[in-house]
C-alpha cells in the first residue's frame, strides 16, 4: 500500500520499462520545493546542497505513524498550511484520530487501534464507499496539491456521516461568526433531507460547497443526486445528526404547536411550558448552558453563545415529527417564511470543537444512554443480588 | 538461476555496484524485474538513486540479508526500532529523505517503514515551532489562522490528553 501511495502502478511500469531498457530515462522522483530542507545527496562532503523535500504521500505515512498520539498530530497541524491540509483533509487520519481519541481518553488502557492492517481496511472501505458515492465530488487525496492555498473547507471526513460537520467556514476555510440567514436556510434544508445517509453523502463535498449545493433554489443537480442515491450506513454507526437531536425536535415540536395559531401572539406561559419541557429533557444529562429567549411574533430564537448554529424552518416541521432523523421529510418551500431557531444545544455537541473533543462527548453521551438502557433491561439485577448477598453476610457477621 | 549469481546496478551518476542476487531480491522492484525478464546480462540502471544513497541501501539490505522476516509484513508500525537500524538512520536530513525516496522507488518496505519512523520520531513531542526549525519549514499561516488552528487543535489535542 505504501509504495502505491507514491508511485502509481503506471509509474511503476514505466520504471520497469526503464530498467529493462525499453524506455528512456527521465527523473521520476518528485521533489517538492515548497518547504525546503537542505540536505546532501552526497553523503559526507556536504559541498553540494540540494533542495529535497518529501512528497505528500510520504508525509502522510509519517502522520499515520504519528497518529498513535493525537497530540503530535495536533501539533503537526499547526506547523504549516501544507501539514494542516494533509492531516485535515485525510479521511483516514480523521477516523484514526477519532478511534485513538476514544481509546486514549474514554476507554483508557485499551490498545490503540493503529495498525497498517486497520488502515488498509479503512482505505479499502473508503474506496468502496467512494465507488458507491462516485456522484459526489472527489475530495480525498487532494490535500498536498493545495499546499499554498487557503485552509481547506470543512469536509465530511468519513463516509458514515458520523461526524458530519456543519459548514460554518468562510471561503478561506476559517470559522464563521454567528450564523447568518443564508446559512440558516441551507441548514434547514439539510435537516429536511430524506435520509441521514443522504445527508452524509451530500457532505462528501467540501464544506461550504456542499452547503451551497444544497440551497433550496439551487440548480445544482447534487441535490437530486444525493437524495436519489442513499448510501447505506453500517449498523451501529448511525448516530443522530448533530443538527437535529431529540431535544431539538421536542423544542421544535413545542414551538410548532404554538405556531399553529401563528396569527396570535405567543403567550409567555406557552413559552415557559415549551422550554420547561426542553430543560426537563436536558436535566437528565450533564450538559448545562444558559440561554436567553428572544421571541417575536414571527421569529423564535434561543441563543446560546457557544451553540451550534443549527437552524430550522418552522414550516418544515409538521405537527407529528418522526422519531428518527432519517425519517424527517423535506418540505422546504422558498415562499415559506424562514424562522430561525438557534437551538439550545449542549456545548458538548458542538461541532466547532476539535474532533477529539466532539467525539469524546458523543461517546460519553452514548454510554450514558446505554447505561440507562441496560438498567431498564435489568442487566444489573445480578449485580444488585450480589450486593444484597454481600450486605446480608455483613449483617450476619455483625450479629 | 544460481542463488549466488550477481547483479550489476548502475546509479544515476553511472557508478556501478555488483551485488549478490539475494541482496537485490530485497528490493521488490529488482526482484520482480529479474523474475520477469531474467538475467539481462547488463547493468540494471537505477536513474532515481544516486551512488551514495545506493551504497546506503545496499548496506541495509546486506545487513538484513539473512533476516527471515525481512519481507513479511510488519503490522506494528509503532514497534521499537532495532539498535542497528537506529544507528543506520543517524544521517543528515537530506540523506534520510533520499533514503525514503530510494526505498520507495526500489520498493523495500522495511527500509521505507524505518525511515518514515525516523522522520516521525523527529516530529514527536516537538512544538510546532521546533518542527518548523527541524524541517526548515516556513510558517505560512496568517496570525489569525495560526491562532485559530492553535485553538482548534493545539488546546484540545495537546492539553486535554
Amino acid at each position: 500500500m505504501q509504495r502505491q501511495l507514491i508511485y502509481s502502478q503506471q509509474q511503476r511500469h514505466q520504471q520497469f520499462l526503464r530498467c529493462s531498457g525499453q524506455l528512456s530515462f527521465t527523473t521520476a522522483v518528485a521533489h517538492n520545493g515548497k518547504s525546503k530542507a537542505t540536505g546532501a545527496g552526497d553523503i559526507g562532503n556536504g559541498k553540494e546542497s540540494r533542495i529535497v523535500d518529501l512528497v505528500d504521500d510520504v508525509w502522510r505515512l509519517v502522520f499515520y505513524i504519528l497518529a498513535c498520539d493525537c497530540k503530535d498530530l495536533g501539533r503537526a497541524m499547526q506547523v504549516s498550511r501544507r501539514f494542516h491540509n494533509l492531516i485535515a483533509n485525510d479521511a483516514l487520519l480523521w477516523r484514526l484520530t477519532y478511534k485513538l481519541t476514544i481509546s486514549g481518553s474514554i476507554f483508557a488502557g485499551q490498545k490503540p487501534l493503529l495498525s497498517p492492517t486497520w488502515i488498509r481496511e479503512q482505505q479499502q472501505a473508503g474506496q468502496e464507499m467512494s465507488g458507491l458515492s462516485s456522484l459526489s465530488a472527489p475530495h480525498q487525496g487532494q490535500s498536498g496539491s493545495t499546499s499554498n492555498q487557503a485552509l481547506p473547507h470543512t469536509i465530511d471526513r468519513n463516509e458514515d456521516g458520523l461526524d458530519s460537520m456543519p459548514s460554518n467556514r468562510d471561503e478561506h476555510g476559517m470559522r464563521k461568526g454567528p450564523i447568518d440567514h443564508r446559512e440558516a436556510e441551507s441548514s434547514s434544508v439539510l435537516c429536511g433531507l430524506p435520509t441521514l445517509s443522504a445527508l452524509a453523502t451530500s457532505r462528501l463535498q467540501p464544506g461550504s460547497q456542499s452547503a451551497g449545493a444544497l440551497q433550496p433554489n439551487s440548480s445544482n443537480p447534487n441535490v437530486a443526486r444525493t437524495s436519489a442515491v442513499p448510501v447505506t450506513m453500517a449498523p451501529g454507526l448511525q448516530m443522530p445528526s448533530p443538527l437535529v437531536l431529540p431535544h431539538h425536535r421536542r423544542l421544535a415540536h413545542s414551538v410548532t404547536g404554538m405556531n399553529t395559531s401563528s396569527a396570535q401572539p405567543i403567550a409567555p406561559v406557552q413559552i415557559a411550558n415549551a422550554f420547561s419541557s426542553h430543560t426537563s429533557y436536558l436535566s437528565g444529562t450533564s450538559s448545562t448552558s444558559s440561554s436567553s429567549i428572544n421571541l417575536g411574533p414571527t421569529t423564535t430564537t434561543t441563543r446560546t453563545p457557544a451553540s451550534t448554529p443549527a437552524t430550522l424552518s418552522m414550516s418544515t416541521f409538521p405537527s407529528t415529527l418522526s422519531s428518527s432523523v432519517s425519517q424527517v421529510t423535506s418540505s422546504s418551500s422558498s415562499t415559506a417564511s424562514i424562522r430561525v431557531i438557534q437551538h439550545h444545544i449542549p456545548s458538548t455537541t458542538l461541532m466547532h470543537h476539535s474532533p477529539a473533543v466532539y467525539w469524546k462527548h458523543q461517546v460519553v453521551e452514548w454510554l450514558e444512554q446505554e447505561k440507562l438502557r441496560c438498567l431498564r433491561l435489568g442487566l444489573f439485577w445480578g449485580f444488585n443480588a450480589a450486593a444484597s448477598r454481600a450486605h446480608g453476610r455483613k449483617n450476619n457477621s455483625a450479629r | 538461476m544460481s542463488a549466488h549469481s550477481q547483479i550489476l546496478l548502475t546509479s544515476s551518476e553511472g557508478t556501478e555496484f555488483l551485488i549478490d542476487r539475494d541482496i537485490a531480491d530485497k528490493s521488490m522492484l529488482l526482484k520482480c524485474m529479474l523474475e520477469d525478464i531474467g538475467e539481462i546480462g547488463q547493468a540494471v540502471p537505477l536513474p532515481n538513486v544516486s551512488g551514495p544513497i545506493l551504497t546506503k541501501v545496499i548496506e541495509y539490505c546486506t545487513h538484513h540479508r539473512d533476516d527471515p522476516n525481512f519481507l513479511s509484513a510488519n503490522d506494528d508500525v509503532t514497534a521499537d526500532i532495532d539498535e542497528w537500524d537506529l544507528e543506520y538512520c543517524k544521517v543528515d536530513q537530506g540523506t534520510l529523505y533520499e533514503l525514503i525516496l530510494a526505498a520507495n522507488y526500489l520498493d523495500i518496505k522495511p527500509l521505507m517503514d524505518l525511515t518514515c519512523k525516523t522522520v516521525a520520531n523527529m516530529i514527536k513531542a516537538k512544538s510546532p515551532e521546533e518542527i518548523r526549525k527541524t524541517f526548515n519549514i516556513t510558517n505560512d499561516f496568517t496570525p489569525e489562522e495560526e491562532d485559530q488552528v492553535r485553538r482548534e487543535n493545539g488546546k484540545d489535542w495537546v492539553d486535554e490528553h
